[in-house]
C-alpha cells in the first residue's frame, strides 16, 4: 500500500509525500490524505510525487476532485515531480488545468 | 509456443489485488525475450480493465467475483485479456472512477475490442505491437 507523509512546511503550503502505487485498491486511502491536507486550510496543497510509480485514472479523479475542491475555496493543488509513470496520464488526459503539475 | 509465452491468472475482484495483476504482468515481460517492452503502457492499460470490473462487473452481489487475466506473445505482438463473469459495464451513478478508463486503455492499445463473454459477462481485449525480438 502506499504511504501518505503530511507535512506543513508553512503558512501558505501543506505538502504531501506520496510513495508507491496509486490505483482503485488506495484511491480511499488518497481521498483521506487530501481531504486532510486540505483540511490544513493552506493557500498552496502539494503533492511531492517522486515516489509515484504507478497512476490510474481512479486515483487521477481522486486527485481531480481534491483540486476542484479546493479551487472552489481559491487554494490550489499542486503536483510537484512527477515521474514518467504519472505524466503519462496527465499527458494523455490533458489534465492541467485542475492540478498544476510542476517540473 | 512455450509457457514463457503464455500467462493466466484468475484472481478475486477485490481492488487490493490490482498490484498483484501489475505483479505478474511484470513478471511475464520481464521472463520474454521481447526488446524493451512497453511496460508502462501495458500496466495502465490492464489495471484500467481490472478496475472496470472491480467497479462495475459484480455491483450488487455479496462478494467480489472473478477477474481472469491471460497475455499471449505472439511474434511481435502481445494480447490481453481481461475476462469477467458478472453483469456487464453498465454505467454507474455512484461510480468512484473517472470515467476515464476505456479512453485511456483505446489510447495506449493497438487495438481494443470489448465483447461478451460466454453465459455473462464481459471480455476486453489489447493487443499491443513490440519490437523485434532481441
Amino acid at each position: 500500500m502506499p504511504t501518505f507523509d503530511r507535512r506543513t512546511v508553512d503558512e501558505r503550503a501543506t505538502v504531501v509525500v506520496i510513495e508507491g502505487e496509486l490505483d482503485i485498491g488506495s484511491a480511499d486511502a488518497l481521498r483521506s490524505a487530501l481531504d486532510a491536507a486540505a483540511a490544513e486550510g493552506t493557500a498552496v496543497v502539494r503533492l511531492e510525487a517522486a515516489g509515484v510509480h504507478f497512476l490510474d485514472s481512479s486515483a487521477l479523479g481522486v486527485i481531480l476532485a481534491a483540486g476542484q475542491r479546493l479551487a472552489e475555496r481559491g487554494s490550489r493543488l499542486e503536483l510537484a515531480n512527477a515521474t514518467p509513470a504519472v505524466r503519462r496520464i496527465l499527458e494523455m488526459t490533458l489534465i492541467t488545468r485542475t492540478v498544476h503539475v510542476i517540473p | 509456443m512455450s509457457d514463457s509465452d503464455r500467462l493466466s491468472v484468475t484472481l478475486s475482484s477485490a481492488p487490493g489485488n490490482l498490484p498483484l495483476v501489475r505483479h505478474a504482468i511484470r513478471g511475464f515481460l520481464d521472463a520474454s525475450d521481447v526488446a524493451d517492452p512497453p511496460a508502462g503502457e501495458v500496466l495502465l492499460a490492464v489495471t484500467e480493465a481490472c478496475a472496470n470490473v472491480v467497479q462495475h462487473a459484480y455491483v450488487g452481489d455479496p462478494e467480489p467475483g472473478a477477474i481472469e487475466l491471460e497475455a499471449e506473445l505472439s511474434g511481435n505482438r502481445l494480447v490481453i485479456s481481461v475476462r469477467d463473469h458478472g453483469h456487464g459495464f453498465a454505467p454507474r451513478l455512484d461510480s468512484p472512477g473517472a470515467g476515464l478508463g476505456l479512453p485511456v486503455i483505446a489510447s495506449l492499445t493497438d487495438r481494443l475490442e470489448i465483447r461478451p463473454t460466454p453465459g455473462s459477462g464481459t471480455e476486453i481485449m489489447m493487443a499491443f505491437a513490440l519490437n523485434e525480438a532481441a
